[in-house]
């Protein structure tokens, strides 16, 4: 719509209210001082005006009321645009699909927010197959999620099945994996099941900020000061972004909170990376980074990793639009929020073969990993038997498969019996050796649903052996030259391969295990792009970080968690002895 | 002959006149609707609406028709058009859809049969290799180890044990493209001398020493016109479209001169 809405031939750029996207790619216009400009026409003014309804007594919006055709009602809507953009990319993902080398799907983004603050509720729709509806739900249909899962299930009905994986919870102000609905009303066990059956997956990390958790969040993990973009996304001007409700390890015990108290679990879902890129390519890579808009942040001065041209710098619009400059000995540089981003991510999927069906089942059933980017490898097995596994085995993958759950999977309480796990991960052959493996726990206690949080190292490099009293690694001694990028080649692992026994287990408490495997520390794109031009990196960011995978989890389900809980039951005793 | 054809032009020239005088040209302000436009019109609203438009409904369509017209006209008018990038891409991209789309989408198969044959090579299937490997993990010594069993290999005696590996043992079919990725270029790059049933190695990657013994290899394949009709059908429509454009394009500029200042520079 928005390239309709600029060029000024269309009929989409007469419609009311669009003149400010017009000439929009003209080439004066294409410039880091645009910046503040272009937040804010993809921030507030996108959003405003698609929702810019027609007035009741116009009879296109009674015709979008009484057709399929609900987006006919706002008055910027091209029909024709919509229409045959859609059918654009539903040929191009037939094209290109090549069943065992390439597989695509046709999919789009479902870019809806929450009506008030701005709060991310991005999804991808992603279908399996090569029958498609004629057009997508879009956020001018609705903007309640649960509308599109509506939708999902109605084509999934009629045999055309697909999922939604929502992405940038970080930037959602604590909207996407809030503990009511939408429309704030408490979350059921309805609910739960069709956000799940629609939503098997997150994104945990993306050019825009990884998801993980956020240092207020995960106070005692030393790692969690990785991929923090805390803003709003697309907000104008830029805004803070709570981080509670915007975490994927936060939401995971969350969900075994709601669980607990009968309203199911809407947060059970498993993991993958992208890159959520505009500029149809990924930049995937710390040393070849071209951030994912295209023109405001396709330079290292607008993404703030090299200071601004004095002209630049003064043109630069500060103050209310969130954008302000900060001054140091080497220079000025924009603060734009790019300076938070980062070269990520991938999903990396476990599945028979390299096509649609196989791979679409894989995503179904979560059996699914998420990188920063680089392209570790990582298994993930649980069970009671695990451990009994012989890590030397030339087929052990295939017995933690016969004896074990795998990544997305459950086990199934079995008395006072301990599950014990099996990680094993293997190195990107371009990227930096592995430094460690860890095993991330969340539990709530089985009397009050107090939720726990854990990490444990299980694996170290170079034989390495953990501290038992603080569960870490020792330092490996892997360094970077900040001045070449160079870093040790000869320290870390190739691959590191472990099982583990959970020691703090209590068979009555819920609980998820995932993986969290790290690289050796390498430079940040911020350093690659400063180096480049004979200068030393912004002092104020990051000049190092530690590329990782996350494993789907692996949840563990006590006797008797589907019965009525505790706090239910005594509620129903207290009304009883009221009467 | 020739009376009656100055007669036959008399006539027509005082035809000429006549309407010339009666109705004085100016077409800069008639705007005249065919009936193919409005049927068009009410087509694609009715297509995107679900119902056929009422006489109101069709009124304001043709209004907006109008209106467009006239703003239109007024714009040319006031040489708004001139010198606009966008307007000229636009135009630009236009004819070049239009080129595009003066193509049957359904080809004959003689067309994609003598297609396939000028274009093959691109249906080349690479050649592939079968193959079960021994790994010696790096970090526990995988180097000697895997020189040791490679020794005893070749003595026949039973081999040591060797590690497990992540992405599996055995390999089916993989060209050197898969095989790279999934251990790196130097272990590829031997994988072409390697002869057939005996162990070989060690062969080192990213992640150890490997001993391998190739089962099987395929040799490049042509896969013949009917097994890839549906790939052909769509490279060859891509084709057609860029040609016929490129051909439109290029007779096109016979026509025209190209002058550079000579003396420009950057």
């Amino acid at each position: 719509m928005i390239s309709a809405w600029s060029d000024t031939s269309s009929y989409a750029s007469t419609l009311p209210g669009v003149d400010v996207f017009h000439n929009l790619n003209r080439e004066e216009n294409l410039n880091v001082e645009s910046i503040v400009d272009r937040f804010n026409l993809f921030g507030s003014q996108v959003r405003n005006i698609l929702t810019d309804v027609r007035p009741w007594w116009d009879p296109t919006l009674w015709r979008a009321v009484l057709t399929p055709h609900l987006q006919l009602g706002s008055t910027v809507f091209d029909h024709d645009t919509h229409i045959s953009a859609w059918a654009d990319i539903v040929r191009a993902a037939e094209e290109a699909n090549d069943p065992g080398k390439f597989t695509t799907f046709s999919a789009y983004e479902f870019t809806t927010s929450t009506d008030v603050g701005n709060g991310n509720l991005h999804r991808n729709v992603i279908f399996k197959g090569n029958q498609i509806p004629v057009r997508p739900h879009t956020r001018i249909d609705s903007i309640n999620p649960e509308n599109l899962w509506k939708w999902m299930d109605g084509l999934r009905e009629m045999g055309i099945d697909s999922i939604a994986i929502p992405h940038n919870s970080n930037g959602s102000n604590g909207a996407m994996f809030d503990m009511q609905t939408f429309n704030g009303k408490p979350i059921t066990q309805a609910y739960s099941e069709m956000r799940m059956r629609n939503e098997p997956l997150v994104e945990m990390t993306q050019v825009k900020g990884t998801s993980d958790t956020h240092p207020l969040l995960s106070p005692n993990d030393e790692f969690a000061d990785f991929g923090i973009y805390d803003s709003r996304i697309g907000s104008f001007p830029r805004t803070y972004s709570f981080p509670s409700g915007g975490y994927v390890r936060e939401a995971f015990l969350k969900g075994m909170v709601l669980e607990y108290s009968a309203q199911g679990n809407p947060f059970k879902f498993g993991l993958i990376g992208a890159s959520d890129s505009h500029t149809g390519a990924g930049a995937y890579s710390e040393n070849d980074f071209w951030s994912k808009i295209g023109i405001i942040d396709g330079t290292p001065e607008g993404r703030g990793s090299v200071p601004l041209s004095d002209l630049q710098a003064s043109q630069l619009p500060q103050g209310g639009a969130g954008v302000s400059l900060t001054e140091t000995d080497q220079g000025t540089y924009a603060n734009t929020g790019f300076e938070t981003w980062g070269a990520s991510g991938l999903a990396g999927v476990w599945a028979e073969e390299n096509t649609r069906d196989s791979l679409f089942s894989a995503m179904r059933r979560k059996e699914t990993f998420a990188t920063t980017g680089n392209r570790m490898k990582v298994r993930f097995f649980g069970g009671f038997e695990t451990n009994k596994l012989d890590l030397n085995d030339e087929n052990l993958v295939k017995a933690a498969y016969a004896s074990s759950s795998t990544m997305g999977g459950e086990i199934l309480a079995d008395g006072e019996k301990v599950p014990s796990f099996l990680v094993w991960a293997q190195r990107d052959k371009h990227g930096a050796p592995l430094q460690r493996v860890q095993i991330i726990k969340g539990s709530v206690n089985q009397f009050d649903a107090s939720p726990t949080e854990v990490i444990y190292d299980v694996a170290c490099s170079n034989g390495l052996q953990v501290d038992p009293t603080t569960n870490r690694c020792p330092d490996n001694g892997a360094r970077v030259d900040i001045e070449t990028c160079a870093f040790s080649k000869d320290v870390g692992s190739a691959e590191l391969k472990a099982t583990w026994t959970d020691p703090d287990f209590n068979p009555n408490d819920r609980a998820f295990y995932y993986v969290r495997v790290l690289e050796n520390p390498t430079c940040r794109w911020s350093t690659w792009d400063a180096l480049r031009r004979g200068l030393a990196p912004r002092p104020d960011i990051h000049d190092t970080i530690q590329e990782r995978a996350w494993s789907s989890p692996i949840w563990f389900v006590p006797t008797g968690s589907n019965e009525l809980p505790a706090a239910q039951s005594m509620q129903s005793d207290l009304a009883e002895y009221i009467e | 002959m020739s009376k009656k054809l100055t007669l036959f032009l008399g006539i027509g020239l005082s035809i000429f006149l006549i309407d010339l005088f009666l109705n004085p040209p100016n077409e800069e302000k008639t705007i005249y609707i065919s009936n193919e436009e409005v049927i068009a019109l009410i087509n694609t609203w009715s297509l995107q609406v679900g119902r056929e438009p009422d006489n109101d409904e069709i009124r304001s369509i043709i209004d907006s028709l109008v209106e467009e017209e006239i703003l239109y006209r007024e714009a040319l008018r006031l040489g708004l058009d001139s010198e606009d990038r966008i307007i000229k891409r636009r135009l630009a991209q236009k004819i070049t859809f239009l080129k595009q789309e003066t193509i049957s989408t359904e080809p004959a198969i003689k067309d994609l049969e003598s297609f396939y044959q000028e274009t093959k090579e691109s249906y080349l299937i690479p050649k592939s290799f079968s193959f079960t490997h021994l790994y010696f993990a790096q970090n526990k010594e995988g180097k000697s180890r895997a020189a040791r069993a490679m020794q005893d290999l070749s003595s026949n005696k039973s081999i040591l044990s060797a590690d497990p590996f992540l992405l599996g043992k055995n390999f089916s079919s993989k060209s050197l493209l898969d095989i790279e990725r999934d251990f790196g270029k130097n272990f590829s790059a031997s994988f072409s001398d390697l002869s057939i049933d005996t162990w070989q190695g060690p062969i080192e990657s990213t992640y150890g020493s490997h001993l391998v013994k190739v089962l099987d290899s395929r040799e490049e394949y042509q896969p013949s016109f009917e097994e890839v009709i549906p790939q052909v059908k769509v490279d060859f429509l891509m084709r057609q479209r860029d040609e016929q454009v490129k051909e439109f394009i290029d007779e096109l500029k016979t026509d025209y001169q190209v002058i550079i200042s000579p003396s420009f520079k950057q």
